[in-house]
């Protein structure tokens, strides 16, 4: 899987730097945590260190009010005059509102007045002798359950003794939870393991009696409790003792809640800032990436890039001295290299090429073919000639199997290729031979000389073989035409002087014919032989005056002319003879065509043409004459056509040679006389036929430039 | 659609006005009061002005509450304008208000021994001996040897005249103290001696030297003593059931002493304007009764300016 050098470090200073973050995190919140119990733990103590200083002021402000109570000029009065409902209704009017349980006067006599009693009621006479009579005290008394702080104080009027006042304050849930908003801490106070009052939730105030008395061993002085609905730490001191000398426990509770709430505050914010951090450091990361190192590796990247893009002379201009700034130099090192190495090369492969082209202009400008074979037998290469002359045979030469090669070779060739190769490397052997192609119905065959030789290598062993092609079909058929010309040249001198010999002997017999035929009357019966050998003699004139005109060379004289003014005579010198055998002439040229011919010679070879085929339809037919010049081509063309009898092939092969013809009466001279003018203007004729279907003569004559 | 808003809004603030008219119309009369300011010699307590109140209302009619007010200064006289006055009879009447005339409404009020009804063996007679009277203190000293009986209003100085009229009267006292030391205190014949040696017997509590009219009506009221002296309306002697409403279970007698049947009787008398519109049920006449002793108001603050301090010293220094 790819993954950017950006991501890893992006990635990993992320890692690195959160897990540090987190860590921090983890450890400020377990800091935080620990130092806020702390704190509340101090909190705690605090409490129940103050809890004393505050139960001393509670006590005090309980004794200075029954000081203040006692010293009251009407409790004085009342109970110095034994007004005791008045005193009872004073009492009872102080303490209202005050919280104060109830007021109590203990007269001299025994008397005892409270506020919570309408009725007077008596106890034991004050001892007088007793000078504790005269101090003043504070208690707790446990009273059915409930307890009690209770201040006593002595009453005088005007410096005598006239009893003592008690001034009790009850110590239940109402009293604490005062206390419990002072202190911002509830109170529970407990006497003989036993809740007396609490300002806790009834509900907390149940599982503190069970959960802490229940549980006689507990002894620490703070400790947790928790309950349904919050948790609470609770510190525990002996308050004082009762006047039953039993212990006052109180219980300082504190909810955790808000300490709990303040932690989760400060992990939130902790996570907060963490958060935070994280999101800093990955942009930290990600500008740190790209300012220090992305950037400059990407430079070195794209310096990599323009050097595989070629341009060696690339150099990184910003080099720092750290591990960057070495792979940097390094980097411009090994460009400096690289374009040296570079020129080098460069020169050898211009060498080198040079070479190449050299070679292969040699190989391309050979006219021989060449063609290489490895030892698998597959061509590896073939110059240009040998892609042109095998161009229409083979799609493909390279790769082409040395079997598929030779499959379009004729029979004799493939034998001689394999005979060539068979004796390949034998000690002098430099065997030549004759391969030929079908290159057509009509097109005859291509002749390619060659040889084979061995291909080495560098270790001159062998890796291949040549076959070099030397395409020799002109020459061959130069050579048969040669012999063709030199047959006609020579039946031509023949004709030549046996038309001379025969010419004058001829003109005797005319002469002599005609002088019979003027002596011979005309119902005479030798008049008709005698007119048959006229006739004989004029025809073989005829025929030793196409042999003379034939064999005689005669002058040309080319002139650049419209086709029509060639064509038009001739059509209308055959028009006759053509309505005779009723054939149709169908003229398809354009009239201002211009040709580039001797005028007289062309009507020759037209006329020759038409009457061929005029006679060849007995039973009557259409000539096509027909005149173009061959698109982008320097040949006019001309066909006549017939819809006759055709000829065979072996026919059409010699249907130029002097002499040949298939008619009774023809001389064979005719298309003989043809090709030789179709050959005075340096073109060349050509005939197809179709037995049964038709004769079409096409033949090709320069335009004027190519002349 | 606006008008029909605009209609039930001022639908909505006509119903509102009107209940507040209706309202107005349903507090006036509860908020409304008629004061009448009280000019006396005497201290009002709540108690005796509570029992004025319910006597005046019987008088007059009005639709509305009385209000009393004491009259002790000049400033007070000046807020009177506009208000009634009840005003007790031998008084200046010069700070009235001129448009103030008499409305023929007086209240009478007389001074009598309230006696608890929890006192044992209390007669059924509408007077009591001085004899009787102490041997009724003396049981229920007996019964409760650690508190006091009776209980007067000694540092009142109307009281300590009550008490020189009455002694005066009832005995043709000379007003000179004389040292009967030897005689019972119910057989002391100057007020003065009387009340000392009743503190020395135990029968009246000490207190009453410092004690006002209004904390001897709380004492009694307290049940810390069974008799204490007080003024009440005269209408309370002759309705018991006016006497329970206002005072509970008491008895009211003439003060005890030699063979005094009457009480002591001071008449205020009411003034208003003409234009108050004040309906009277009373005519005030000048009927002679012989139960009452009429005190004197100018006799009576002759007394208190001049006499009253060397009484009350006498009273704390005693030595009869």
């Amino acid at each position: 899987m790819y993954i950017s050098l950006r991501i890893k470090v992006i990635s990993l200073l992320f890692l690195l730097i959160s897990s540090l973050a987190l860590i921090f995190n983890e450890s400020s919140t377990s800091l935080i945590q620990e130092k806020t119990r702390e704190i509340f733990q101090q909190r705690i103590e605090l409490l129940l260190a103050s809890i004393r200083s505050y139960w001393d002021s509670e006590k005090n402000m309980l004794l200075n009010n029954a000081i203040l109570y006692a010293e009251s000029e009407k409790i004085i009065n009342y109970s110095t005059y034994g007004l005791n409902n008045m005193l009872q209704r004073e009492m009872e009017r102080l303490i209202a509102k005050t919280g104060f349980y109830d007021l109590e006067i203990t007269l001299v006599n025994g008397q005892i007045v409270s506020s919570n009693q309408y009725s007077s009621r008596r106890g034991l006479p004050i001892d007088l002798r007793d000078t504790r009579q005269n101090l003043s005290w504070i208690t707790l008394q446990l009273i059915d359950g409930a307890l009690f702080v209770r201040a006593e104080v002595p009453v005088h009027k005007l410096g005598e003794f006239i009893g003592r006042l008690s001034l009790r304050r009850k110590l239940d849930d109402t009293r604490l939870k005062r206390m419990a908003r002072n202190l911002q801490a509830e109170v529970s106070m407990a006497v003989k393991e036993k809740l007396v009052a609490s300002s806790l939730s009834e509900a907390s105030r149940q599982t503190l009696a069970s959960e802490h008395f229940r549980n006689n061993d507990r002894k620490e002085d703070i400790f947790t409790l928790k309950t349904a609905a919050t948790v609470y730490s609770i510190g525990r001191v002996i308050l004082e003792k009762t006047v039953e000398s039993d212990p006052v426990l109180i219980y300082l509770a504190v909810s955790q809640d808000k300490m709990l709430s303040l932690l989760e505050e400060a992990q939130s914010q902790n996570f907060s800032v963490t958060v935070w951090i994280l999101v800093a450091t990955l942009l930290l990361s990600i500008i740190f990436s790209e300012k220090v190192l992305i950037s400059r590796i990407r430079q070195i990247r794209d310096g990599a890039n323009i050097i595989a893009e070629g341009d060696l002379s690339f150099q990184i201009s910003s080099v720092s001295g750290d591990e960057l700034g070495n792979l940097a130099r390094s980097f411009n090192r090994m460009a400096s290299n690289l374009k040296q190495n570079q020129d080098r090369l460069q020169h050898y492969i211009d060498r080198i090429e040079k070479l190449a082209n050299y070679i292969q202009n040699i190989l391309g400008s050979l006219r021989t073919s060449v063609i290489t074979w490895n030892l698998q037998g597959h061509i590896e290469t073939a110059n240009n000639a040998a892609v042109q002359e095998f161009g229409e045979f083979y799609s493909e030469l390279e790769g082409l199997s040395l079997r598929s090669f030779v499959k379009k070779l004729k029979p004799q060739s493939r034998q001689e290729i394999f005979d060539s190769l068979r004796h390949l490397g034998d000690a002098g052997s430099d065997r030549q031979f004759d391969i030929e192609l079908e290159q057509g119905e009509h097109a005859g065959s291509k002749v390619l000389q060659g040889n084979f030789s061995t291909l080495l290598d560098n270790d001159k062993k062998p890796y291949g073989f040549i076959l070099t092609l030397t395409n020799i079909t002109q020459r061959k058929i130069i050579e048969q035409q040669l012999y063709h010309a030199d047959k006609l040249s020579s039946i031509g001198q023949l004709a030549a002087s046996v038309a001379h010999e025969i010419k004058n002997p001829l003109a005797s017999i005319k002469t002599l014919g005609q002088l019979l035929q003027e002596e011979t009357e005309v119902g005479d019966s030798r008049r008709e032989y005698i007119d048959v050998i006229v006739s004989e003699v004029n025809r073989l004139n005829g025929v030793v005056e196409q042999l003379l005109k034939y064999a005689r060379p005669e002058g040309s004289s080319f002139c650049e002319i419209a086709f029509g003014e060639v064509i038009k005579p001739v059509l209308s010198l055959v028009h006759h003879e053509s309505e005779r055998h009723q054939v149709e002439l169908v003229p398809d040229f354009k009239a201002d065509l211009k040709v580039y011919v001797d005028p007289e010679k062309i009507k020759q070879v037209f006329l020759n043409l038409i009457f061929n085929g005029v006679q060849s339809m007995e039973k009557g037919g259409k000539i096509f004459v027909r005149a173009f010049k061959e698109q982008d081509s320097p040949w006019n063309v001309f066909e006549v056509e017939d819809t006759g009898c055709g000829m065979s092939e072996e026919t059409a092969r010699r249907i130029f040679e002097p002499f040949f013809t298939t008619r009774q009466r023809g001389t064979g001279l005719g298309l003989a006389i043809v090709k030789k003018i179709v050959d005075l203007h340096g073109g060349k004729i050509e005939v197809s036929s179709e037995a049964g279907r038709g004769t079409k003569f096409k033949f090709y004559l320069p335009c004027r430039q190519e002349r | 659609m606006s008008s029909v808003k605009l209609i039930r809004k001022r639908l909505s603030a006509a119903i509102i006005l009107l209940l507040l008219l209706l309202l107005q119309a349903a507090v006036v009369p509860l908020c409304a009061a008629t004061r009448v300011f009280l000019g006396s010699r005497l201290e009002f307590t709540p108690a005796l002005l509570d029992m004025l109140r319910r006597t005046l209302a019987k008088k007059i009619v009005v639709n509305d509450t009385i209000i009393l007010h004491p009259l002790d200064n000049s400033g007070s006289a000046r807020e009177a304008s506009g208000s009634m006055v009840l005003l007790e009879s031998g008084m200046d009447r010069s700070f009235l208000p001129p448009d103030h005339i008499e409305m023929n409404i007086k209240v009478d009020l007389v001074w009598v021994l309230a006696a608890s009804l929890r006192v044992p063996d209390l007669p059924a007679e509408d007077a009591l001996s001085g004899e009787q009277f102490a041997r009724l203190l003396q049981t229920l000293k007996e019964q409760s040897p650690d508190r006091y009986p009776w209980f007067e209003s000694l540092s009142s100085r109307v009281t300590l005249r009550n008490f020189d009229v009455l002694f005066a009267e009832a005995a043709s006292a000379t007003g000179v103290i004389v040292n009967v030391a030897k005689l019972p205190f119910w057989g002391q014949r100057d007020s003065i001696a009387f009340l000392y040696r009743a503190i020395e017997e135990h029968y009246l509590n000490p207190f009453s030297i410092e004690s006002d009219l209004s904390l001897a009506m709380n004492v009694f009221a307290a049940e810390d003593a069974m008799f204490v002296s007080h003024w009440v309306p005269v209408e309370f002697l002759d309705d018991e059931q006016l006497c329970r409403e206002n005072m509970g279970k008491v008895r009211l007698l003439p003060f005890p002493v030699f063979d005094n049947k009457k009480y002591l009787r001071i008449r205020l008398r009411l003034y208003g304007s003409p234009s108050s519109g004040l309906k009277l049920l009373e005519t005030c006449d000048t009927v002679v009764d012989d139960r009452f002793i009429d005190l004197d108001y100018q006799a009576d603050t002759e007394w208190i300016e001049k006499r009253s301090a060397e009484k009350y010293d006498a009273l704390i220094v005693g030595g009869f």
